[in-house]
């Protein structure tokens, strides 16, 4: 039993992550088949999963439901939108098209709903700002002035700001404006921090495939320590 | 008198326009296609590192690119199935003077001064009907605006797509990644013979108990999110296994862990994980599968729900792990507004910046890679990060090394092995 449970899936996860890594490097076409395949058996195993996914969800609200837990009205309506949209699909509009019911419900039901939670983050990036930008400390007050000079700097105002005071005051023409010191600040010293984090991401990405290659690291297949 | 002064006029104006026309007709070039002048050079060869479905067709740049670029001038390609033609021009094949020159295509052709006097073309051998490789033969032309026919080469040239075996252009890949691959196998090693390695504290991964033992004393749940992307991703892997770690620690703190779930594999793997890790902990028994369940797989279906639950639940403490995108600070705002202490960990860059505004303590970059090991201390792990470090040295020294000789590529153009190295630096 331990031998299926353990060793086939990390038999597995080893033979076919080497053969995906021999892949990238040959273009002999029964390993590019293999590897097309293989990201078409995950399309498909994750479409099975999603049955599973749907029933936990159905779950999951039933206990609510039925516990009359904090908010399961809100499990109703998920009911009642789950049953609707799924009879319309499957029974009424057996091929979806962009005049129907379904695609109607999606467009103007589906997306607004989804874009006012999205419209949310501008202001969830105001009040972060907000407490990330309070010059409390040194590196507070330096991401301040970086962030006033980007802001200013990528919008019409700052270049105008800029013309203005280099023409009224003729010796600060030897300050780059605005718009040069928010390009500078992007383009050097952020993405200098980027790639550094880059490099790291990258050599984490492949020491962590190698230790599930080799068969290091189980953790994810349930194994614990 | 006269008819002579006349015939004199007439002479004087015919040749006047003779010179005229000659003097136009140079200008312009009509009826002249002798003036285009044909490559010198024109050859097939099989692609490099293809699956043997195309060939190259390279020719030495015409001399009349200088004269006549501004006239639309372009190559154009004729195709035939037998060495005695008919040969029809190729749609695909008409090549103009931009983005062609070998010199570009370092990964087919290499680097050698001589490359940018060469323009190639790649053409399939593959018929479309049929989805057969068969051997074409290949003539080759020249034409602009000025001629109505092209001036045709007369050499035909062919080639047999072949099989390659290996991309030599990513042996710089494969390098690097032997080398790594090298470098962690004998750090593993090494650390099962000193398994006291020195790791740098990570405070994000130090304040997992903390946040823990915060929440079984609150007596509130821990909420633990593993990000926007699937099982495919190596961050949700990551974002896995210090889920294990996390809910054995929940389980013996007797606390409750919630995992709502973007993806249904996800959910899967987690119930799977988190069900292990209370066997492991001894406490199978509090184990609740209802606990760890999907959501959506929209992004702000996903949002809004788990949102939802952060203002009901109240949790003490979230974990953020794995991949985000857009949903990363419209999470963690809401989970600071409730006032849970947060650790999160992303690999994109773009989202760093909002966990670390809204997070208490955040894991940038490969932190969150290094997080199993840390938190495992088992003595294979931590060698493995040994060998991470190791490698991420060489390659700074590479990356400096690769800067001051690009530097110095600057001052010294004409030293085309400077311009080799940085096409070794761009193609890893």
């Amino acid at each position: 039993m331990g031998f299926f449970k353990r060793q086939l899936p990390m038999i597995i996860v080893s033979v076919v992550g080497f053969l995906m890594i021999v892949s990238y490097f040959s273009p002999a076409p029964f390993l590019q088949g293999m590897f097309t395949g293989a990201n078409e058996w995950v399309q498909i195993i994750a479409n099975f999963a999603l049955v599973i996914g749907v029933f936990s969800l159905m779950r999951a609200h039933y206990i609510k439901i039925k516990r009359k837990e904090a908010g399961y009205g809100y499990s109703i309506v998920m009911y009642i939108c789950l049953i609707f949209m799924t009879f319309v699909g499957l029974a009424l509009e057996r091929n979806i098209k962009s005049g129907g019911v379904f695609m109607w419900m999606f467009k103007w039901v589906n997306t607004p709903l989804t874009m006012t939670t999205f419209s949310l983050l501008a202001f969830y990036i105001a009040s972060a700002a907000y407490r990330a930008f309070r010059a409390r400390t040194f590196d507070a007050t330096v991401m301040l002035v970086g962030a006033l000079i980007l802001m200013i700097g990528r919008v019409p105002l700052g270049a105008m700001l800029s013309d203005f005071v280099h023409q009224q005051i003729t010796v600060t023409q030897i300050i780059p404006g605005l718009p040069e010191m928010a390009g500078w600040l992007l383009s050097v010293p952020a993405m200098a921090a980027r790639r550094a984090i880059f490099l790291g991401l990258a050599v984490g990405i492949v020491a962590t495939s190698l230790r599930i290659l080799f068969g290091i690291e189980r953790t994810y297949m349930g194994g614990g320590d | 008198m006269s008819g002579k002064t006349h015939s004199g006029k007439c002479g004087f104006f015919a040749v006047s326009l003779t010179v005229f026309l000659c003097i136009a007709m140079a200008t312009v070039g009509i009826g002249q296609p002798g003036e285009l002048v044909l490559p010198a050079e024109f050859k097939a060869i099989d692609t490099p590192h293809d699956a043997g479905k195309s060939i190259l067709l390279v020719w030495s740049r015409s001399p009349s690119e200088e004269t006549r670029a501004d006239k639309g001038l372009e190559y154009v390609i004729y195709e035939a199935t037998s060495p005695e033609g008919p040969f029809k021009v190729e749609e695909k094949a008409i090549v103009g003077l931009e983005d062609t020159l070998c010199s570009d295509a370092p990964a087919l052709f290499g680097f050698s001064p001589r490359h940018k006097n060469f323009r190639f073309v790649e053409i399939s051998q593959v018929d479309e009907e049929t989805e057969e490789v068969r051997q074409h033969w290949y003539r080759l032309g020249i034409r602009d605006e000025t001629v109505t026919e092209p001036v045709m080469l007369d050499t035909i040239v062919t080639a047999k797509a072949r099989m390659n075996y290996f991309m030599s252009h990513r042996w710089n890949t494969l390098l690097v990644l032997l080398l790594m691959a090298g470098l962690v196998l004998v750090c593993i090693e090494w650390a099962k013979k000193h398994p006291d390695l020195f790791i740098r504290k990570i405070p994000g991964i130090d304040a997992v108990d903390e946040a823990i033992g915060r929440a079984t004393e609150m007596g509130k749940p821990i909420m633990y999110l593993t990000g926007y992307s699937d099982i495919d991703s190596i961050a949700t892997i990551a974002s896995i296994n210090i889920l294990a770690h996390v809910a054995k620690k929940v389980a013996q703190y007797d606390s409750r862990l919630i995992v709502p779930n973007k993806w249904a594999v996800t959910m899967t793997l987690t119930q799977e994980v988190v069900k292990q890790a209370y066997i492991n902990a001894g406490r199978p028994d509090a184990y609740n599968a209802d606990d760890i369940f999907f959501i959506a797989g929209e992004q702000f279906s996903y949002v809004a729900a788990v949102d939802g639950m952060m203002v009901r639940e109240k949790p003490a403490t979230n974990f953020f792990l794995g991949s985000f995108a857009a949903e990363s600070l419209l999470l963690a705002e809401t989970g600071f507004s409730i006032g849970a202490l947060q650790i999160a960990g992303t690999d994109s860059t773009y989202q760093i910046p909002f966990f670390v505004t809204a997070c208490d303590y955040c894991l940038i970059g490969e932190e969150l890679y290094a997080a199993s090991a840390y938190l495992s201390r088992e003595p294979r792990l931590l060698g493995n990060l040994k060998g991470q470090d190791i490698t991420k040295i060489i390659l700074t020294i590479l990356i400096l090394l690769g800067s001051v000789l690009m530097s110095l590529h600057v001052f010294y153009p004409e030293q085309h092995w400077l311009q080799a190295i940085k096409h070794f630096f761009a193609a890893l």
